[in-house]
Protein backbone atom coordinates (compact mmCIF):
# COMPACT_ATOMS: atom_id res chain seq x y z
CA UNK A 1 0.00 0.00 0.00
CA UNK A 2 1.13 3.54 -0.68
CA UNK A 3 -0.27 7.07 -0.73
CA UNK A 4 -1.37 9.10 -3.72
CA UNK A 5 -2.63 12.67 -3.56
CA UNK A 6 -6.22 12.78 -4.65
CA UNK A 7 -7.86 16.11 -5.57
CA UNK A 8 -11.52 16.11 -6.54
CA UNK A 9 -12.58 19.47 -7.92
CA UNK A 10 -16.13 18.18 -8.19
CA UNK A 11 -16.55 17.99 -4.44
CA UNK A 12 -15.22 21.30 -3.31
CA UNK A 13 -11.70 20.71 -4.52
CA UNK A 14 -10.47 19.22 -1.28
CA UNK A 15 -7.27 17.32 -1.74
CA UNK A 16 -5.36 14.92 0.43
CA UNK A 17 -3.49 11.66 0.61
CA UNK A 18 -5.31 8.46 -0.17
CA UNK A 19 -4.14 4.88 0.46
CA UNK A 20 -3.86 2.74 -2.67
CA UNK A 21 -2.93 -0.92 -3.19
CA UNK A 22 -0.05 -1.85 -5.45
CA UNK A 23 -1.05 -2.23 -9.10
CA UNK A 24 -4.22 -0.15 -8.81
CA UNK A 25 -5.14 1.52 -12.07
CA UNK A 26 -6.65 4.99 -12.44
CA UNK A 27 -10.04 3.51 -13.30
CA UNK A 28 -10.01 1.17 -10.29
CA UNK A 29 -8.95 3.98 -8.01
CA UNK A 30 -11.72 6.28 -9.19
CA UNK A 31 -14.29 3.48 -8.95
CA UNK A 32 -13.24 3.00 -5.36
CA UNK A 33 -13.64 6.72 -4.75
CA UNK A 34 -16.75 7.49 -6.76
CA UNK A 35 -18.53 4.18 -7.34
CA UNK A 36 -19.87 3.82 -10.85
CA UNK A 37 -18.60 7.05 -12.29
CA UNK A 38 -18.99 8.34 -15.82
CA UNK A 39 -15.50 9.20 -17.13
CA UNK A 40 -16.96 11.53 -19.75
CA UNK A 41 -18.03 13.85 -16.92
CA UNK A 42 -14.45 14.43 -15.80
CA UNK A 43 -11.09 15.69 -16.91
CA UNK A 44 -8.70 13.27 -15.22
CA UNK A 45 -5.05 14.10 -14.78
CA UNK A 46 -2.27 12.11 -13.17
CA UNK A 47 0.74 14.20 -12.26
CA UNK A 48 -0.79 17.10 -14.23
CA UNK A 49 -0.92 15.10 -17.47
CA UNK A 50 -3.81 13.37 -19.23
CA UNK A 51 -3.92 9.65 -18.53
CA UNK A 52 -5.49 6.43 -19.75
CA UNK A 53 -7.93 4.34 -17.72
CA UNK A 54 -5.55 1.43 -17.15
CA UNK A 55 -2.59 3.56 -16.11
CA UNK A 56 -1.13 2.08 -12.96
CA UNK A 57 -0.73 4.45 -10.04
CA UNK A 58 2.54 4.90 -8.17
CA UNK A 59 3.42 6.28 -4.78
CA UNK A 60 2.93 10.04 -4.46
CA UNK A 61 1.13 10.30 -7.78
CA UNK A 62 -1.19 13.26 -7.93
CA UNK A 63 -4.63 12.37 -9.28
CA UNK A 64 -6.80 15.34 -10.18
CA UNK A 65 -10.44 15.14 -11.13
CA UNK A 66 -12.18 18.17 -12.63
CA UNK A 67 -15.80 18.15 -13.78
CA UNK A 68 -16.42 18.93 -17.44
CA UNK A 69 -19.58 20.80 -16.43
CA UNK A 70 -19.66 23.34 -13.62
CA UNK A 71 -23.06 24.86 -13.01
CA UNK A 72 -22.52 28.55 -12.52
CA UNK A 73 -25.32 30.54 -10.94
CA UNK B 1 8.16 30.27 -23.87
CA UNK B 2 11.60 29.01 -22.83
CA UNK B 3 12.27 27.37 -19.49
CA UNK B 4 14.22 30.34 -18.17
CA UNK B 5 11.35 32.76 -18.78
CA UNK B 6 8.94 30.22 -17.37
CA UNK B 7 11.06 29.83 -14.23
CA UNK B 8 11.19 33.58 -13.78
CA UNK B 9 7.42 33.94 -13.98
CA UNK B 10 6.77 30.88 -11.82
CA UNK B 11 9.13 32.28 -9.21
CA UNK B 12 7.11 35.51 -9.08
CA UNK B 13 3.87 33.57 -8.89
CA UNK B 14 5.22 31.42 -6.09
CA UNK B 15 6.25 34.53 -4.23
CA UNK B 16 2.80 36.09 -4.55
CA UNK B 17 0.99 32.94 -3.45
CA UNK B 18 3.27 32.44 -0.47
CA UNK B 19 2.97 36.09 0.58
CA UNK B 20 -0.77 35.97 0.31
CA UNK B 21 -0.97 33.03 2.68
CA UNK B 22 1.31 34.68 5.22
CA UNK B 23 -0.55 37.95 4.98
CA UNK B 24 -3.87 36.15 5.46
CA UNK B 25 -2.69 34.63 8.73
CA UNK B 26 -1.37 37.96 9.97
CA UNK B 27 -4.62 39.62 9.03
CA UNK B 28 -6.63 37.07 10.98
CA UNK B 29 -4.43 37.52 14.04
CA UNK B 30 -4.81 41.24 13.77
CA UNK B 31 -8.60 40.83 13.62
CA UNK B 32 -8.51 38.72 16.78
CA UNK B 33 -6.46 41.28 18.67
CA UNK B 34 -8.72 44.10 17.53
CA UNK B 35 -11.80 42.09 18.54
CA UNK B 36 -10.50 41.60 22.05
CA UNK B 37 -9.57 45.27 22.43
CA UNK B 38 -12.90 46.42 21.06
CA UNK B 39 -14.98 44.26 23.37
CA UNK B 40 -12.95 45.37 26.39
CA UNK B 41 -13.51 49.02 25.48
CA UNK B 42 -17.21 48.40 24.82
CA UNK B 43 -17.67 46.71 28.19
CA UNK B 44 -16.01 49.62 29.99
CA UNK B 45 -18.18 52.12 28.12
CA UNK B 46 -21.36 50.25 28.95
CA UNK B 47 -20.34 49.96 32.62
CA UNK B 48 -19.64 53.70 32.73
CA UNK B 49 -23.04 54.52 31.25
CA UNK B 50 -24.85 52.17 33.61
CA UNK B 51 -23.10 53.75 36.62
CA UNK B 52 -24.00 57.20 35.38
CA UNK B 53 -27.59 56.11 34.91
CA UNK B 54 -27.80 54.82 38.48
CA UNK B 55 -26.21 57.96 39.80
CA UNK B 56 -28.61 60.19 37.89
CA UNK B 57 -31.58 58.18 39.04
CA UNK B 58 -30.53 58.53 42.68
CA UNK B 59 -29.50 62.15 42.33
CA UNK B 60 -32.73 63.19 40.68
CA UNK B 61 -34.86 61.48 43.20
CA UNK B 62 -36.48 58.87 41.04
CA UNK B 63 -37.51 56.96 44.05
CA UNK B 64 -40.66 56.16 45.85
CA UNK B 65 -40.08 59.14 48.15
CA UNK B 66 -39.81 61.51 45.22
CA UNK B 67 -42.95 60.15 43.70
CA UNK B 68 -44.76 60.34 46.97
CA UNK B 69 -43.72 63.92 47.50
CA UNK B 70 -44.82 64.63 43.96
CA UNK B 71 -41.65 66.39 42.89
CA UNK B 72 -42.72 66.29 39.30
CA UNK B 73 -40.35 68.92 37.99
CA UNK B 74 -37.45 67.05 39.52
CA UNK B 75 -38.66 63.78 38.11
CA UNK B 76 -39.14 65.38 34.73
CA UNK B 77 -35.56 66.59 34.61
CA UNK B 78 -34.32 63.22 35.75
CA UNK B 79 -36.31 61.50 33.02
CA UNK B 80 -34.74 63.74 30.39
CA UNK B 81 -31.25 62.97 31.56
CA UNK B 82 -32.02 59.28 31.82
CA UNK B 83 -33.40 59.31 28.30
CA UNK B 84 -30.18 60.89 27.08
CA UNK B 85 -28.13 58.18 28.80
CA UNK B 86 -30.35 55.48 27.35
CA UNK B 87 -29.85 56.97 23.90
CA UNK B 88 -26.09 56.81 24.35
CA UNK B 89 -26.37 53.23 25.57
CA UNK B 90 -28.49 52.35 22.58
CA UNK B 91 -25.91 53.86 20.20
CA UNK B 92 -23.12 51.96 21.89
CA UNK B 93 -25.04 48.70 21.74
CA UNK B 94 -25.77 49.30 18.08
CA UNK B 95 -22.05 49.87 17.40
CA UNK B 96 -21.15 46.75 19.34
CA UNK B 97 -23.69 44.75 17.32
CA UNK B 98 -22.14 45.94 14.04
CA UNK B 99 -18.71 45.07 15.28
CA UNK B 100 -19.88 41.64 16.42
CA UNK B 101 -21.11 40.92 12.89
CA UNK B 102 -17.84 42.19 11.43
CA UNK B 103 -15.66 40.17 13.75
CA UNK B 104 -17.82 37.07 13.46
CA UNK B 105 -17.09 37.14 9.76
CA UNK B 106 -13.41 37.56 10.54
CA UNK B 107 -13.59 34.56 12.87
CA UNK B 108 -15.33 32.57 10.18
CA UNK B 109 -12.51 33.38 7.80
CA UNK B 110 -10.05 32.31 10.47
CA UNK B 111 -11.92 29.05 10.92
CA UNK B 112 -11.90 28.47 7.17
CA UNK B 113 -8.19 29.11 7.19
CA UNK B 114 -7.72 26.51 9.93
CA UNK B 115 -9.92 24.03 8.05
CA UNK B 116 -7.94 24.55 4.92
CA UNK B 117 -4.71 24.10 6.77
CA UNK B 118 -5.72 20.67 8.04
CA UNK B 119 -4.15 19.29 4.93
CA UNK B 120 -2.24 21.74 2.88
CA UNK B 121 -1.05 20.54 -0.47
CA UNK B 122 2.59 21.34 -0.88
CA UNK B 123 3.26 24.41 -2.99
CA UNK B 124 6.84 25.08 -3.91
CA UNK B 125 8.60 27.08 -6.54
CA UNK B 126 8.78 23.86 -8.54
CA UNK B 127 4.98 23.45 -8.23
CA UNK B 128 4.46 26.97 -9.59
CA UNK B 129 6.71 26.09 -12.51
CA UNK B 130 4.80 22.87 -13.20
CA UNK B 131 1.48 24.69 -12.92
CA UNK B 132 2.58 27.05 -15.67
CA UNK B 133 3.76 24.13 -17.82
CA UNK B 134 0.39 22.46 -17.34
CA UNK B 135 -1.47 25.69 -18.20
CA UNK B 136 0.59 25.95 -21.38
CA UNK B 137 -0.36 22.39 -22.32
CA UNK B 138 -4.03 22.66 -21.44
CA UNK B 139 -4.77 26.14 -22.72
CA UNK B 140 -2.16 26.43 -25.45
CA UNK B 141 -0.38 29.28 -23.67
CA UNK B 142 -0.93 32.04 -21.16
CA UNK B 143 -0.26 35.71 -20.69
CA UNK B 144 1.66 37.26 -17.83
CA UNK B 145 1.59 40.98 -17.18
CA UNK B 146 4.59 41.56 -14.94
CA UNK B 147 3.65 45.19 -14.29
CA UNK B 148 0.21 44.35 -12.92
CA UNK B 149 1.12 40.82 -11.84
CA UNK B 150 -1.72 39.32 -13.81
CA UNK B 151 -1.77 35.82 -15.22
CA UNK B 152 -4.31 35.11 -17.94
CA UNK B 153 -5.51 32.33 -20.21
CA UNK B 154 -7.92 32.30 -23.12
CA UNK B 155 -10.75 29.87 -23.63
CA UNK B 156 -11.79 28.36 -26.94
CA UNK B 157 -14.89 29.67 -28.67
CA UNK B 158 -17.76 28.95 -26.33
CA UNK B 159 -21.10 27.91 -27.74
CA UNK B 160 -23.88 27.05 -25.34
CA UNK B 161 -27.18 25.31 -26.07
CA UNK B 162 -30.25 27.18 -24.90
CA UNK B 163 -33.38 25.62 -23.40
CA UNK B 164 -34.57 24.57 -26.85
CA UNK B 165 -31.19 23.20 -27.93
CA UNK B 166 -30.46 26.15 -30.18
CA UNK B 167 -26.80 27.02 -29.93
CA UNK B 168 -25.70 30.48 -28.98
CA UNK B 169 -22.18 31.50 -29.89
CA UNK B 170 -20.64 33.60 -27.11
CA UNK B 171 -17.10 33.89 -28.46
CA UNK B 172 -13.84 33.47 -26.58
CA UNK B 173 -13.13 34.66 -23.07
CA UNK B 174 -10.02 35.66 -21.21
CA UNK B 175 -9.68 34.70 -17.55
CA UNK B 176 -7.36 37.10 -15.75
CA UNK B 177 -5.99 36.18 -12.33
CA UNK B 178 -4.79 39.22 -10.43
CA UNK B 179 -2.03 38.00 -8.13
CA UNK B 180 -2.11 41.26 -6.19
CA UNK B 181 -5.62 40.45 -5.01
CA UNK B 182 -5.00 36.95 -3.72
CA UNK B 183 -5.13 38.04 -0.09
CA UNK B 184 -8.14 40.30 -0.34
CA UNK B 185 -11.53 39.64 1.19
CA UNK B 186 -12.63 36.16 0.02
CA UNK B 187 -15.94 37.58 -1.17
CA UNK B 188 -14.00 39.69 -3.68
CA UNK B 189 -12.65 37.36 -6.29
CA UNK B 190 -9.07 37.90 -7.40
CA UNK B 191 -9.93 37.28 -11.04
CA UNK B 192 -12.14 38.66 -13.77
CA UNK B 193 -13.49 37.61 -17.14
CA UNK B 194 -13.06 39.51 -20.39
CA UNK B 195 -15.04 38.72 -23.50
CA UNK B 196 -12.60 38.68 -26.41
CA UNK B 197 -15.24 38.50 -29.12
CA UNK B 198 -18.29 39.81 -27.29
CA UNK B 199 -21.66 38.55 -28.44
CA UNK B 200 -23.73 40.43 -25.88
CA UNK B 201 -27.39 39.85 -25.23
CA UNK B 202 -29.54 42.10 -27.40
CA UNK B 203 -31.35 43.36 -24.32
CA UNK B 204 -28.21 44.18 -22.36
CA UNK B 205 -24.92 45.17 -23.99
CA UNK B 206 -23.10 44.55 -20.70
CA UNK B 207 -24.13 40.91 -20.60
CA UNK B 208 -21.59 38.85 -22.55
CA UNK B 209 -22.35 35.49 -20.95
CA UNK B 210 -25.46 34.23 -19.14
CA UNK B 211 -23.40 33.78 -15.96
CA UNK B 212 -21.05 36.76 -16.22
CA UNK B 213 -21.88 40.30 -15.27
CA UNK B 214 -19.46 43.18 -14.78
CA UNK B 215 -16.59 40.86 -15.74
CA UNK B 216 -17.44 38.63 -12.81
CA UNK B 217 -18.46 34.99 -13.05
CA UNK B 218 -21.30 33.91 -10.78
CA UNK B 219 -19.51 30.76 -9.72
CA UNK B 220 -22.41 28.71 -8.34
CA UNK B 221 -21.32 25.09 -7.80
CA UNK B 222 -17.73 25.93 -8.64
CA UNK B 223 -17.27 28.48 -5.86
CA UNK B 224 -15.69 26.20 -3.24
CA UNK B 225 -13.50 24.39 -5.75
CA UNK B 226 -12.24 27.71 -7.12
CA UNK B 227 -11.42 28.99 -3.63
CA UNK B 228 -9.65 25.75 -2.76
CA UNK B 229 -7.65 25.70 -5.97
CA UNK B 230 -6.46 29.27 -5.42
CA UNK B 231 -5.66 28.57 -1.81
CA UNK B 232 -3.58 25.52 -2.76
CA UNK B 233 -1.80 27.33 -5.56
CA UNK B 234 -3.38 24.98 -8.11
CA UNK B 235 -3.56 27.69 -10.72
CA UNK B 236 -4.25 25.35 -13.62
CA UNK B 237 -7.16 23.75 -11.74
CA UNK B 238 -8.48 27.23 -11.03
CA UNK B 239 -8.40 28.17 -14.71
CA UNK B 240 -9.91 24.80 -15.65
CA UNK B 241 -12.86 25.13 -13.25
CA UNK B 242 -13.57 28.69 -14.35
CA UNK B 243 -13.39 27.60 -17.99
CA UNK B 244 -15.82 24.74 -17.30
CA UNK B 245 -18.10 27.23 -15.55
CA UNK B 246 -18.03 29.42 -18.63
CA UNK B 247 -18.64 26.41 -20.87
CA UNK B 248 -21.70 25.24 -18.96
CA UNK B 249 -25.14 26.77 -19.13
CA UNK B 250 -27.26 26.51 -16.03
CA UNK B 251 -30.82 27.35 -17.10
CA UNK B 252 -31.95 27.63 -13.47
CA UNK B 253 -30.15 30.85 -12.64
CA UNK B 254 -28.71 32.80 -15.54
CA UNK B 255 -28.62 36.60 -15.56
CA UNK B 256 -30.59 36.26 -18.77
CA UNK B 257 -31.90 32.98 -20.22
CA UNK B 258 -30.12 32.04 -23.42
CA UNK B 259 -33.44 31.59 -25.21
CA UNK B 260 -33.90 35.33 -24.77
CA UNK B 261 -30.38 36.20 -25.91
CA UNK B 262 -31.34 37.55 -29.31
CA UNK B 263 -34.52 39.26 -28.28
CA UNK B 264 -34.06 42.96 -27.94
CA UNK B 265 -36.73 43.67 -25.40
CA UNK B 266 -39.82 42.57 -23.57
CA UNK B 267 -43.15 44.23 -24.17
CA UNK B 268 -43.61 46.63 -21.27
CA UNK B 269 -47.29 45.74 -21.12
CA UNK B 270 -47.70 41.99 -21.79
CA UNK B 271 -44.05 40.89 -21.21
CA UNK B 272 -43.81 39.21 -24.60
CA UNK B 273 -40.27 38.81 -26.00
CA UNK B 274 -39.59 41.08 -28.91
CA UNK B 275 -36.96 40.95 -31.59
CA UNK B 276 -35.75 44.15 -33.23
CA UNK B 277 -38.36 43.92 -35.98
CA UNK B 278 -41.23 43.43 -33.55
CA UNK B 279 -40.57 46.39 -31.30
CA UNK B 280 -42.81 49.41 -31.29
CA UNK B 281 -41.80 52.20 -28.97
CA UNK B 282 -44.35 54.39 -27.31
CA UNK B 283 -43.87 57.93 -28.59
CA UNK B 284 -44.51 59.23 -25.08
CA UNK B 285 -42.68 57.01 -22.61
CA UNK B 286 -40.47 55.15 -25.12
CA UNK B 287 -41.36 51.81 -23.53
CA UNK B 288 -40.98 48.88 -25.91
CA UNK B 289 -44.36 47.43 -26.82
CA UNK B 290 -45.57 44.64 -29.06
CA UNK B 291 -47.96 45.11 -31.97
CA UNK B 292 -50.88 43.85 -29.89
CA UNK B 293 -50.28 46.36 -27.11
CA UNK B 294 -49.59 49.33 -29.34
CA UNK B 295 -52.00 51.96 -30.61
CA UNK B 296 -51.44 54.36 -33.46
CA UNK B 297 -52.33 58.01 -33.37
CA UNK B 298 -54.66 58.56 -36.29
CA UNK B 299 -53.40 62.09 -36.66
CA UNK B 300 -49.62 61.69 -36.66
CA UNK B 301 -49.25 57.89 -36.96
CA UNK B 302 -47.03 57.64 -33.87
CA UNK B 303 -47.18 54.34 -31.96
CA UNK B 304 -48.33 54.75 -28.38
CA UNK B 305 -48.87 52.45 -25.42
CA UNK B 306 -52.16 52.01 -23.62
CA UNK B 307 -51.06 54.39 -20.88
CA UNK B 308 -50.58 57.23 -23.33
CA UNK B 309 -53.30 56.86 -25.89
CA UNK B 310 -56.47 58.91 -25.88
CA UNK B 311 -59.75 58.60 -27.68
CA UNK B 312 -61.46 61.73 -28.95
CA UNK B 313 -64.63 62.08 -26.91
CA UNK B 314 -66.53 63.30 -29.95
CA UNK B 315 -65.38 61.34 -33.00
CA UNK B 316 -63.67 58.45 -31.09
CA UNK B 317 -60.46 58.39 -33.12
CA UNK B 318 -57.26 57.28 -31.34
CA UNK B 319 -54.87 60.10 -30.67
CA UNK B 320 -51.60 60.68 -28.81
CA UNK B 321 -51.19 63.38 -26.20
CA UNK B 322 -49.39 65.61 -28.71
CA UNK B 323 -52.42 65.51 -30.97
CA UNK B 324 -55.04 65.81 -28.27
CA UNK B 325 -56.64 69.00 -27.05
CA UNK B 326 -58.50 69.42 -23.82
CA UNK B 327 -61.65 71.52 -23.89
CA UNK B 328 -61.22 74.29 -21.35
CA UNK B 329 -64.93 74.15 -20.52
CA UNK B 330 -65.75 70.44 -20.18
CA UNK B 331 -62.14 69.12 -19.86
CA UNK B 332 -62.80 66.32 -22.35
CA UNK B 333 -59.93 65.16 -24.56
CA UNK B 334 -60.60 65.81 -28.22
CA UNK B 335 -58.77 65.47 -31.49
CA UNK B 336 -57.76 68.73 -33.20
CA UNK B 337 -60.60 68.22 -35.68
CA UNK B 338 -63.18 68.46 -32.93
CA UNK B 339 -61.76 71.50 -31.12
CA UNK B 340 -61.31 75.15 -31.90
CA UNK B 341 -59.23 77.91 -30.45
CA UNK B 342 -60.96 80.77 -28.65
CA UNK B 343 -60.04 84.05 -30.36
CA UNK B 344 -60.05 85.86 -27.01
CA UNK B 345 -58.43 83.58 -24.44
CA UNK B 346 -56.67 81.28 -26.97
CA UNK B 347 -57.77 78.19 -25.06
CA UNK B 348 -59.01 75.00 -26.73
CA UNK B 349 -62.74 74.48 -26.81
CA UNK B 350 -64.81 71.62 -28.13
CA UNK B 351 -67.56 72.19 -30.63
CA UNK B 352 -70.20 71.85 -27.91
CA UNK B 353 -68.93 74.91 -26.09
CA UNK B 354 -68.12 77.25 -28.89
CA UNK B 355 -69.89 80.38 -30.07
CA UNK B 356 -69.32 82.96 -32.82
CA UNK B 357 -68.92 86.67 -32.37
CA UNK B 358 -71.90 88.05 -34.21
CA UNK B 359 -69.93 91.11 -35.24
CA UNK B 360 -66.65 89.72 -36.57
CA UNK B 361 -67.41 86.03 -36.74
CA UNK B 362 -64.48 84.99 -34.52
CA UNK B 363 -64.82 81.74 -32.58
CA UNK B 364 -65.20 82.20 -28.86
CA UNK B 365 -65.47 80.02 -25.81
CA UNK B 366 -68.53 80.50 -23.69
CA UNK B 367 -66.48 82.30 -21.06
CA UNK B 368 -65.50 85.00 -23.48
CA UNK B 369 -68.87 85.65 -25.08
CA UNK B 370 -70.34 89.03 -24.18
CA UNK B 371 -74.08 89.42 -24.67
CA UNK B 372 -75.52 92.87 -25.15
CA UNK B 373 -78.49 93.23 -22.82
CA UNK B 374 -80.28 95.55 -25.22
CA UNK B 375 -80.02 93.80 -28.53
CA UNK B 376 -79.02 90.36 -27.26
CA UNK B 377 -76.11 90.21 -29.67
CA UNK B 378 -73.17 87.95 -28.68
CA UNK B 379 -69.85 89.64 -29.35
CA UNK B 380 -66.17 89.22 -28.55
CA UNK B 381 -64.27 91.61 -26.30
CA UNK B 382 -62.75 93.42 -29.29
CA UNK B 383 -66.14 94.08 -30.83
CA UNK B 384 -67.72 95.00 -27.51
CA UNK B 385 -66.02 98.40 -27.52
CA UNK B 386 -67.26 99.25 -30.98
CA UNK B 387 -70.66 97.73 -30.44
CA UNK B 388 -73.15 100.42 -31.32
CA UNK B 389 -76.69 99.85 -30.28
CA UNK B 390 -79.17 102.13 -28.66
CA UNK B 391 -78.91 101.37 -25.04
CA UNK B 392 -80.77 103.04 -22.28
CA UNK B 393 -78.57 101.41 -19.76
CA UNK B 394 -74.91 102.22 -20.11
CA UNK B 395 -73.88 98.97 -18.51
CA UNK B 396 -73.00 96.09 -20.74
CA UNK B 397 -74.13 92.68 -19.53
CA UNK B 398 -71.87 89.76 -19.71
CA UNK B 399 -73.06 86.24 -19.95
CA UNK B 400 -71.15 83.53 -18.30
CA UNK B 401 -71.84 79.98 -17.51
CA UNK B 402 -71.68 78.52 -14.06
CA UNK B 403 -70.25 75.06 -13.46
CA UNK B 404 -73.76 73.66 -13.53
CA UNK B 405 -74.35 75.19 -16.92
CA UNK B 406 -76.80 77.88 -15.74
CA UNK B 407 -76.47 81.21 -17.46
CA UNK B 408 -75.79 84.10 -15.13
CA UNK B 409 -75.94 87.69 -16.25
CA UNK B 410 -73.47 89.97 -14.62
CA UNK B 411 -72.82 93.60 -15.04
CA UNK B 412 -69.17 94.45 -15.48
CA UNK B 413 -69.02 95.80 -11.94
CA UNK B 414 -70.71 92.74 -10.56
CA UNK B 415 -68.29 90.52 -12.37
CA UNK B 416 -65.30 92.38 -10.91
CA UNK B 417 -66.76 92.02 -7.45
CA UNK B 418 -67.41 88.33 -8.03
CA UNK B 419 -63.88 87.79 -9.27
CA UNK B 420 -62.43 89.49 -6.23
CA UNK B 421 -64.60 87.37 -3.99
CA UNK B 422 -63.36 84.21 -5.66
Amino acid sequence: MFDVIYINNDEGGFGGPSRVAEGTTVQQFLEQKLGNYDPSRYLIRVNRAPCVADQVLHANDRVTLSPTKVDAA
Amino acid sequence: MNDRALAKISSKIYEEFTNSKERSSEEVLDYLKKTTRYFQASEEEIQRLITRHRFLARDSGISSIAVKTARYDYIQQACKRTTSVIDQLSDTISLVRDQVVYYTEAMQRYKNQLDRNQYQLPFTNRDAFEELMQIEREFGGYGYNSKHKQLSVRTDYITLPDEEENHVDLGRFEIVLDLNKLNENPSRRPYYINALDPHPASMDEELVHPHVRNNSLCEGEGAVAITRALNDGRICDFFTIVTQGLSTYNPDSPYLPLKEWFYSARCARCDRLLSDDDIYRCGECEDPICDECSYFCERCDTSICDNHHYMCDRCEVTICSECSNQCSICNNMMCPGCTENCADCRQDICNDHIANCEECGDLLCQNCVIVCPDCGMAVCSACEEDHDCERENEEMFITSYTETGNIVDWTKDQREIHKNME
